[in-house]
């Protein structure tokens, strides 16, 4: 059993990998996409904040960030910029839903399922500028298969 | 909850099983039977005091919308319904109303058909999660009669039909997030993402 502040760390961790990612991916994407691109990163570093504020009034030290991640495929060029882009918010959708059953306060699991929802629906979002129409809906977003 | 003791004089024979129940964790911490009653029970019947008191929190836990008892014993008739059972109820008339709107306005049939399979996953998960724990009797029923309930004015218009869907998509992510934060931890993480789904819906439904 994973306990609440574990999992709050393992999404504080995620958050932290997700603005590093989102500098690599504005520094590739096509003008057009950058404010998409930097309020999606803005996001991710308001989360981290409170995420951080959550951590600390549970008592604990919020782990910092690394200096450098591996992204999950290169970005080369704008498309594969928007590609990660969509890779890293998916992948944050299942970091959430893990958060989500392992917290034990209202406050905390509200906090979760709100960073389970955006992250959903970003991820959706940039798989739609990459496949239109035919991005998949998962039924169960951040459910491992 | 004042079903005893009558009912419990005659349910001697369920001692060995009802004990089980309880020594299998069964009865988890939802046992809201008040001292008062069992008290009283006990004196209804002071031969069987010790096993009143015992099947008394059981009957009551029961009546408290607990999850002992086995199906078709006496005591789970009284069980209020978990709270879930509606949300699955929603969500089948949500998938009923996915349907009737493919039948009505075939050219959205491409369109609607991924988002009706997952409510028909919701529908599924759903009624799986109420099964693991005892389901109200009502369930399995009120899951296909949600189809005539749900049928009214005729659809025609195609912006309209997506407009429907994306307010009844908004108003049950609504819902099924408004169950997180009281819900038992196990059902929390199928809730989340059935509200994302929701909330990815109604992208698709601009």
């Amino acid at each position: 059993m994973t306990s609440q502040l574990e999992a709050m760390q393992a999404a504080l961790a995620a958050e932290h990998a997700a603005i590093w990612a989102y500098g690599v991916i504005g520094t590739y994407a096509a003008a057009t996409r950058r404010p998409a691109v930097s309020a999606a990163e803005q996001t991710h570093r308001v989360r981290r904040d409170q995420l951080e504020t959550l951590i600390v009034a549970g008592s604990a030290i919020p782990n910092p960030g690394l200096a450098a991640y591996q992204l999950p495929s290169p970005v080369t060029d704008p498309t594969s910029a928007i590609v990660v882009a969509g890779q890293i918010e998916e992948g944050l959708t299942a970091v959430w839903r893990f958060a989500l059953g392992n917290c034990d306060t209202s406050t905390t699991r509200v906090f979760a399922l709100n960073a389970l929802i955006d992250s959903s629906v970003q991820s959706l979002a940039w798989r739609q500028v990459i496949e239109g129409n035919a991005a998949l809906l998962h039924p169960f977003p951040g459910q491992s298969a | 909850m004042h079903v005893f003791p009558a009912q419990l004089s005659n349910r001697g024979y369920r001692r060995a099983p009802l004990i089980e129940h309880l020594a299998g964790g069964k009865l988890y911490s939802m046992t809201r039977y008040s001292d008062a009653e069992q008290i009283q029970a006990s004196r209804d019947q002071p031969s069987r005091r010790g096993f009143l008191a015992l099947a008394g929190a059981i009957v009551g836990a029961s009546a408290a919308g607990c999850t002992v008892g086995r199906p078709g014993s006496t005591g789970s008739r009284t069980r209020a319904p978990d709270p879930l059972t509606q949300l699955l109820t929603e969500h089948a008339s949500l998938r009923d109303s996915y349907d009737a709107t493919i039948r009505a306005i075939g050219t959205l049939g491409v369109r609607l058909a991924p988002l009706k399979s997952n409510l028909e996953q919701h529908v599924a998960a759903l009624a799986a999660a109420l099964a693991r724990k005892p389901p109200p009797p009502a369930a399995a029923a009120s899951v296909s009669s949600a189809a005539a309930a749900s049928s009214g004015a005729p659809i025609a218009d195609p912006v309209a039909a997506i407009a429907a869907l994306r307010a009844a998509e908004s108003s049950l992510q609504q819902k099924t997030m408004s169950y997180v934060p009281n819900s038992a931890a196990d059902r929390v993480g199928l809730l989340g993402s059935i509200a994302a789904c929701h909330a990815c819906h109604q992208i698709v439904l601009q």
